[in-house]
């Protein structure tokens, strides 16, 4: 299911980023259907969202919300930058320590 | 730097790669490792699995009953009686019908063997025709017989050949396509069980092929594996 997901968001940031607008929603591009999981499916990705949003938790809140919006709205560091109005280097510093202390959490 | 502060780096440069953060060049330059760098490939798988949670919370949409109609035009074109695809078939089955002639013609001298017939063929086409490329599977020998008819890779590209077996989750990669249009390509014999019922797809992707084990370019062309 992974590749499927990370094929499908891929293809959708270029979709986006040759249309150059900023502003579409995900959901009108995101073609992502359900291919009922088994139970046992369900339960292990339940448990791996827990522990993601978990983490996610653990970092404050405006910096979780821009590596949500980095993955989620396929967002560039110029748009963080813009959403959190920080210089855009501010922004990288911000995202590779919240990654570093995502992965830190995620391995715990 | 230390060791340990360049394995944080490349966890970090990873993560931004897997969020599509880094710019053109950055990108490139982190692709060109990710060739040779199996620990690298590690930390990108590590982040896909660990960010594909997100995308569970995304509302489940219902495509348009045209997306389906479309797709299914993409991936299974060859099998429809429909002129074009049809004649392509033919085309590939008047060569391969060559092949096997000349095969025939020359065995005498190689020695007493009989020429391989295959058990299973593909048309692996693009819905436009840019690309057209017929497969035959040789049981016998685990072999796959690449005939590239129509296109070939974009500049600075290379395509890839995938197996998709009937009812897998994930496409296994058959390796890169060479330049010339006529190529053999042994199969594992784990591989080779599950080709009846299966789809090959080609997909465009960096030089060196896809640096993550999965598709990661646009699919360009698509068929279904037929017995022969």
């Amino acid at each position: 299911m992974t590749w499927l997901i990370t094929l499908a968001r891929n293809a959708s940031i270029d979709r986006l980023r040759t249309r150059k607008a900023g502003t579409v929603d995900i959901d009108e591009v995101h073609d992502l259907s359900d291919s009922a999981p088994t139970p046992e499916a369900n339960a292990i990705a339940a448990s791996e969202r827990a522990l993601l949003q978990g983490c996610l938790g653990e970092l404050e809140a405006d910096r979780s919300d821009a590596v949500r919006r980095a993955y989620m709205d396929g967002d560039s560091y110029t748009e963080l930058a813009a959403r959190h109005d920080v210089p855009l280097n501010t922004m990288r510093t911000w995202l590779r320590r919240s990654l570093l202390k995502l992965k830190e959490c995620l391995s715990r | 730097m230390s060791i340990e502060e360049d394995h944080s780096d490349d966890i970090a440069l990873a993560g931004e790669y897997v969020l599509r953060l880094l710019d053109a060049a950055a990108c490139r330059a982190f692709e060109a490792r990710l060739a040779d760098e199996p620990a690298l490939r590690e930390l990108v798988r590590d982040w896909e699995d660990q960010f594909a949670p997100l995308a569970q919370g995304v509302a489940p949409v219902t495509p348009p009953a045209s997306v389906k109609a479309r797709l299914e035009t993409t991936l299974f074109a060859a099998t429809e009686p429909a002129p074009r695809p049809f004649w392509h078939w033919i085309a590939g089955g008047i060569l391969a019908a060559g092949l096997v002639a000349g095969a025939v013609f020359l065995s005498p001298m190689l020695g007493p063997q009989v020429a391989p017939v295959p058990s299973f063929t593909a048309s692996v086409a693009a819905e436009d025709g840019s690309l057209v490329v017929a497969a035959s599977f040789i049981s016998e020998t685990n072999t796959l017989q690449i005939l590239r008819q129509a296109g070939g890779a974009l500049p600075g590209r290379v395509l890839e050949l995938w197996l998709i077996a009937d009812g897998a989750t994930a496409p296994v990669s058959l390796g890169i396509l060479p330049e010339d249009a006529q190529t053999l390509i042994a199969l594992p014999e784990a591989v080779a069980r599950q080709i009846a019922g299966a789809v090959l797809a080609i997909s465009d992707e960096p030089p060196g092929g896809s640096p993550t084990g999965a598709p990661t370019g646009a699919v360009l062309a698509a068929g279904p594996v037929i017995g022969a």
